[in-house]
């Protein structure tokens, strides 16, 4: 899955000096897992993976070196180069100290979803392609697998990078699988059942927050002493008020990744919340996030045939 | 302490009266869940119990002229919780030392009073755990705990107390059985750290392999509000003329968790901070109490978003400290 | 529910219209439901989000916002971000099962002493069809 020509690409980079780091992924400590890995020295590219695991969106380690003067290439699936674009929109990074290598995403696949169909699974009984895989000889599609945020990526190929390797993908236009459809067709008492539910299991370890490329506040609302918004206790009012307000902030800003979800230690679907206030704004201010670097963002803008009937 | 032999019947019995008073660890339903009944509650480690996410020390209220303060309640209806070996040794050897040592933590004590506590040995480690690596194994026991030991029709018990009187004298057979298992178990774990590497550690506070080794951690609070030992703690007030004075859990990931009034921050990235939680449980904590503040469970990694594995870490120093060594 | 039990709604006015406009009722003698808590902003647009699910955790029944009428602002423009700002929340808490009538919003200017007083009126009867607020009130509450 074009790891070669990650890694060679990276080597170029790194001697040519165009670069002087590459944010990557690479084999993490556990199987079906890519950590995300710093390369600064060309000897280490081999340590570059690429694969179906990769669930962080690495735009969240470029914000560190904000204040350096490092030129940095990272790998960008479609969802880390929107949440490049972005951070380049809000200026949070200057352009030219970024060189994106783009990567058409095959998509994050669930090891839960994994277990769950294949039963007890090893590293070795699996053979990765793009759009498929072999478990111990037999042929599966990738999509079932696929992490619920991932199953309804529109956006698969990163709209911005200076080069780009592998070939673009279709994208799944037809919305066949979206969990967020299953639970817009659900009535509201449920969807508050459902939520109450899932909120009330949260720990508030902010791995959500964390994992989010966007999430850069030097100080979270969460955690604000003056004002004091919750308290530390994971109540189910305030964990609901933390990915509320979370959500808020990312209105007309979020890059639908679903880092956030993938994060999340306890299997939360947590991502549901800023992905619905993502197609708010897409449907109403015709608007998404991270697809060019003109327009302006929904939120700082406006116009006076904007919807108001809810306004007395 | 006495030994024996339990039978599935008299199991049932003993459980009969406690149904309502069993707790039981999230990671030993897994392994032991057809053991307990239905009623039992099922935790994530001892934490849960006795050090809650969130609990009201003190409600407070302006009666007028004067604050009146009432301290919280606690719960002290005798409790039972079951746990694997490496979740009992988080409360034993490392909550305890911390919250029934001078000063003693009123509402922690009041909880463990009331809460006896069973081991279950533990028969199939996972690939993250590591207990044996930092003194614990799968056969641990501690004397004020039942240890116990599921088989296929009946329970291996050890310890005092009521269950014991249930028992029948398994004899030599049996003693023979358990510990060709706990060998089966424990063959290929890894071996204990070295003794002096808590000492060590610490002259490695200022290396630049902490920067690599923190690199890719997102500093989210996964890991130690998972862990069964980190027991770090905040207090907040919630209302104004009445309210509470709240206890919460806090965690050295977060980087408010050392700032200062000034606004200086000791621990200003992630470096420090994830220098800070290795040190604690393997240096700061074993040099003060004799035992590293880490049972190996492997929570921590196995939940870790970004597969930060603290295992690697130690692993990583342990190299370093030999080398320089030799 | 008891029979007496009266909403509390937090009211967040902007200083230049709705503000006033509740002056106006008061000074014109126009009676409306004493159910609202008044807080002054300078503007809708400067009404956070937060501050309105802040309001309702710390046990407000509801929450209505006011401001100047499109094209009315004192600041030119803060209303029409307001507007933006608010659909995203309405339409959130909505399809997350926060009851609609929570958190109402309303156009009043200054020389509206009347149709402030509707307003509020309606907005009270609204929260007390709803009943008391139960979804995103804190947890720890305090009775003496």
């Amino acid at each position: 899955m074009f790891e070669k020509e990650i890694r060679r690409k990276a080597k170029e980079l790194l001697e040519a000096k165009t670069v002087d780091l590459v944010i990557g992924y690479t084999s993490g400590s556990l199987p079906f897992q890519a950590r995300p890995i710093l390369v600064s020295s060309p000897e280490d590219v081999g340590k570059l993976v690429w694969n179906h695991f990769a669930r962080s969106n690495l735009a969240r380690y470029l914000l560190p070196y904000r204040d350096s003067s490092k030129k940095i290439a990272l790998l960008a699936k479609g969802c880390d180069a929107r949440a490049v674009a972005v951070l380049l929109q809000e200026e949070q990074f200057p352009r030219e100290r970024i060189h994106i290598i783009g990567l058409p995403c095959p998509g994050v696949i669930s090891r839960r979803k994994l277990e769950e169909k294949l039963g007890e699974i090893k590293e070795e009984d699996f053979s990765w392609e793009e759009n498929s895989f072999l478990f111990q000889g037999e042929k599966w599609e990738v999509r079932p697998f696929l992490e619920d945020t991932c199953a309804r990526c529109r956006y698969p190929n990163p709209p911005l990078y200076d080069e780009l390797i592998g070939e673009e993908k279709e994208p799944w236009r037809d919305g066949s699988v979206d969990y967020l459809k299953e639970l817009d067709n659900q009535s509201r008492e449920e969807r508050w059942q459902f939520f109450a539910a899932e909120l009330s299991r949260c720990i508030r370890c902010y791995a959500c927050r964390n994992a989010c490329p966007l999430c850069y506040c030097k100080e979270c609302f969460a955690e604000s002493d003056s004002p004091r918004w919750v308290n530390g206790v994971p109540t189910l009012s305030d964990n609901l008020f933390f990915h509320l307000g979370r959500s808020m902030h990312l209105a007309g800003r979020c890059v639908e990744c679903g880092a956030c979800e993938r994060a999340c230690p306890e299997e939360i679907k947590i991502g549901l919340l800023p992905l619905k206030v993502e197609e708010i704004v897409r449907e109403n201010f015709s608007f998404e996030a991270g697809l060019s670097l003109e327009e302006e963002a929904p939120l700082l803008t406006y116009k006076e045939s904007d919807p108001g009937e809810f306004i007395k | 302490m006495s030994k024996g032999l339990v039978t599935k019947e008299k199991w049932w019995k003993w459980l009969e009266d406690k149904k309502d008073r069993l707790f039981l660890s999230e990671r030993a339903q897994k392994r032991y869940g057809s053991w307990f009944p239905p009623e039992v509650k099922v935790v994530k480690n001892g934490k849960e119990i006795l050090l809650p996410s969130g609990e009201e020390m003190y409600r407070y209220f302006w009666a007028g002229e004067e604050w009146k303060v009432e301290e919280g309640e606690v719960n002290t209806a005798p409790l039972f919780f079951f746990s694997l070996p490496c979740e009992a040794r988080a409360i034993i050897e490392i909550t305890d030392k911390v919250f029934l040592h001078e000063p003693i933590d009123k509402n922690y004590r009041q909880r463990r009073k009331s809460l006896s506590l069973g081991i279950l040995a533990c028969l199939q480690p996972e690939p993250t755990c590591f207990c044996s690596l930092v003194g614990g194994g799968p056969f641990w026991k501690n004397e004020e705990a039942l240890f116990l030991v599921p088989r296929k029709e009946d329970i291996y018990v050890e310890g005092e107390g009521e269950l014991l009187s249930y028992s029948e004298e398994g004899g030599e057979k049996v003693k023979q059985e358990i510990q060709t298992l706990q060998k089966e178990v424990e063959s290929g774990l890894p071996s204990p750290l070295p003794s002096y590497f808590s000492q060590e550690l610490y002259q490695h506070f200022e290396d630049e392999e902490w920067d690599d080794i923190s690199w890719h951690c997102m500093n989210c609070g996964a890991c130690t509000f998972l862990c069964p030992t980190c027991y770090c703690f905040d207090l907040s007030i919630e209302g104004r003329l009445k309210g509470f004075q709240l206890r919460s859990w806090d965690s050295c990931m977060f980087p408010k968790f050392t700032l200062h009034a000034s606004f200086h921050n000791p621990r200003p990235t992630g470096k420090e901070r994830v220098r800070q939680r290795v040190m604690h449980k393997f240096s700061y904590f074993p040099e003060r109490e004799g035992n590293f503040a880490c049972v190996g469970c492997g929570v921590c990694v196995e939940k870790c978003p970004v597969n930060w594995d603290i295992r690697e870490a130690i692993e990583r120093m342990v190299e370093k400290i030999d080398r320089l060594r030799a | 529910m008891k029979n007496d039990w009266e909403p509390k709604i937090v009211a967040f006015l902007c200083h230049w219209c709705s503000y006033a406009g509740a002056d106006l009722a008061g000074i014109s003698r126009i009676q409306y439901p004493p159910n609202i808590r008044v807080i002054r902003v300078p503007c809708s647009g400067a009404v956070n989000p937060l501050y309105i699910l802040k309001a309702l955790r710390e046990g407000a029944d509801g929450v209505l916002v006011s401001g100047c009428h499109p094209g009315d602002c004192h600041y030119l423009s803060g209303n029409y971000f307001a507007r933006r700002k608010f659909f995203v929340l309405h339409q959130l808490l909505q399809w997350l099962g926060i009851e609609e009538n929570r958190v109402q919003f309303s156009w009043v200017s200054a020389s509206e002493g009347q149709k402030f007083s509707q307003v509020v009126e309606e907005t009270v009867e609204k929260v007390k069809k709803l009943g008391p607020a139960q979804k995103l009130v804190k947890e720890f509450t305090f009775h003496v």
